[in-house]
């Protein structure tokens, strides 16, 4: 038998992706306090090497802003994906095998909740909470789960009518074991990829209600934040306030976006020759 | 114990002719019967109605005297379907299949010559035929008293069928088991089943 296989170096990139996000996040809560250092003698540097990623108009060393940003940004999102997709996950289970009437109770809330603008109700539920870290993450997560929940509806639909499920049944096995036992297996790759396609989104959701002064407050720089402030900059030539931040997110989205995607391949192999 | 339908009919929702017409059936504990039809005759519509996977339009099917469907929890009426890749969960593997059924037995599973080292697979590791076996042993649980054989043998090699029915006619002789063998194979039936009966004919 081989020793070295692309199944085991694909484990060794996933540790190394998954331990490059646990060190960005750590080392945002560590640069944290320097984050929020201003010093006017050294505003508006382009990037050197005492500050890589240069300074912001009040002297703030964006490196350290940069990372602590990041951080929040991650924060954020996984908490708020994964909230989210617990949602969606016990929902949508609950209204396909629950019954007619809870499948009309769930679709309805779904279509009530999509009904409405995203960052209306966004806006309306962190400011109701008190806006803050608290009032974004809740706000999020109770606004992003409906299209998850209605993919997982639709999928226990479809297995409920599957001949094996339909045989676990007569066997003797309850709903609620059926779904847990059989159907969980099936759901886990959905819910892998919801989750990871729900971090960007719910990284953009953070930024834009902040922009609107409904979210997070300036002493907390989450990455929306430093990008929506380096608007009114960048037109003064000062590239290296949006252009390091951005490009940051977007690796880190990536990172998460691959470490998703390795995941479910490592769980279900298989699913490359459906 | 009996099991008898009383003037079943089945039509499928889409729309085709009807399957079954005023079907009377009945077989007995410890009875093997056998069921013989051209294709599209209805013999897996019938299976699936006696085992309870299909409500008929008309008619009813009963088990000692009682509608099947007041039976709740394990069914007594167990049906080994044609495809067993369809009858088991991909994702889970085939010591779980056969923790699924009602405590199987160590006899039964040795019986159908299951090997061991197949229990850590997962169901597309194994054969067809191999499958097959651990659906019938998922069927002979301690709570089935009626057997409907949908065609299990047919994707089996001559050798492999004669081990799987001599296992099944002991089987259900001895715990009384009244069996259903769906099949194609006419010498099959003569070897098996104690009376035959013809869809055609009714």
């Amino acid at each position: 038998m081989k020793l070295w296989n692309g199944r085991k170096s694909m484990v060794c990139l996933l540790v190394l992706f998954i331990s490059l996000l646990a060190a960005v996040t750590i080392a945002g809560q560590l640069y944290k306090t320097e984050a929020l250092v201003t010093d006017f003698s050294r505003k508006n540097m382009p990037p050197c090497f005492s500050h890589p990623f240069g300074t912001d108009w009040m002297g703030r060393d964006m490196f350290a802003r940069t990372l602590t940003g990041l951080s929040m940004s991650i924060r954020i999102g996984l908490l708020t994906a994964a909230v989210s997709t617990t949602f969606a996950f016990l929902l949508g289970l609950f209204a396909a095998s629950m019954g007619k009437a809870a499948d009309g109770l769930v679709v309805g809330l779904i279509d009530l909740v999509m009904g409405i603008p995203h960052i209306l109700l966004l806006v309306l539920i962190s400011f109701a909470l008190g806006k803050g870290f608290k009032g974004v993450v809740v706000g999020i997560s109770l606004t992003h789960w409906t299209s998850l929940a209605r993919l997982i509806r639709g999928e226990v639909l479809q297995l409920k009518e599957s001949q094996y499920i339909k045989i676990a049944r007569k066997l003797g096995h309850g709903g609620f074991e059926t779904a847990l036992k059989h159907m969980t297996p099936h759901l886990i790759p959905q819910l892998l990829v919801g989750l990871v396609l729900l971090f960007p989104h719910a990284i953009l959701h953070e930024a834009s209600i902040t922009f609107l002064g409904f979210g997070l407050s300036s002493e907390q720089p989450a990455i929306g934040v430093i990008l929506s402030e380096s608007m009114k900059y960048l037109a003064m030539g000062k590239w290296w306030l949006a252009l390091f931040p951005g490009a940051f997110l977007v690796v880190v989205v990536l990172l998460f976006h691959l470490t998703g995607e390795m995941v479910g391949r490592l769980m279900d192999p298989g699913a490359l020759h459906q | 114990m009996r099991l008898e339908a009383n003037s079943i009919s089945f039509q499928y929702d889409n729309g085709n002719k009807q399957i079954l017409n005023n079907l009377n059936m009945y077989m007995d504990s410890g009875e093997r019967l056998g069921l013989i039809a051209p294709s599209g005759f209805g013999k897996t519509t019938c299976c699936k109605i006696l085992a309870g996977y299909e409500k008929p339009d008309n008619g009813e099917v009963l088990l000692d005297g009682r509608p099947l469907s007041s039976y709740k929890g394990y069914c007594p009426v167990q049906m080994i379907w044609q495809h067993p890749e369809n009858s088991v969960n991909p994702r889970l593997k085939l010591k779980e299949v056969l923790k699924e059924g009602d405590g199987v037995e160590d006899r039964v599973i040795d019986g159908l010559g299951i090997e061991p080292e197949w229990l850590n697979r997962y169901p597309s590791e194994v054969s067809g035929g191999e499958l097959q076996r651990f659906c019938i042993a998922r069927a002979l649980g301690g709570g089935t008293k009626f057997l409907l054989a949908d065609e299990i043998s047919t994707m089996l090699d001559l050798i492999t069928q004669s081990q799987i029915w001599n296992f099944l006619i002991s089987e259900v002789e001895r715990r009384e088991i009244g069996l259903l063998v769906v099949s194609h194979s006419q010498g099959l039936l003569e070897r098996v089943c104690t009376r035959k009966l013809d869809l055609r004919e009714q």
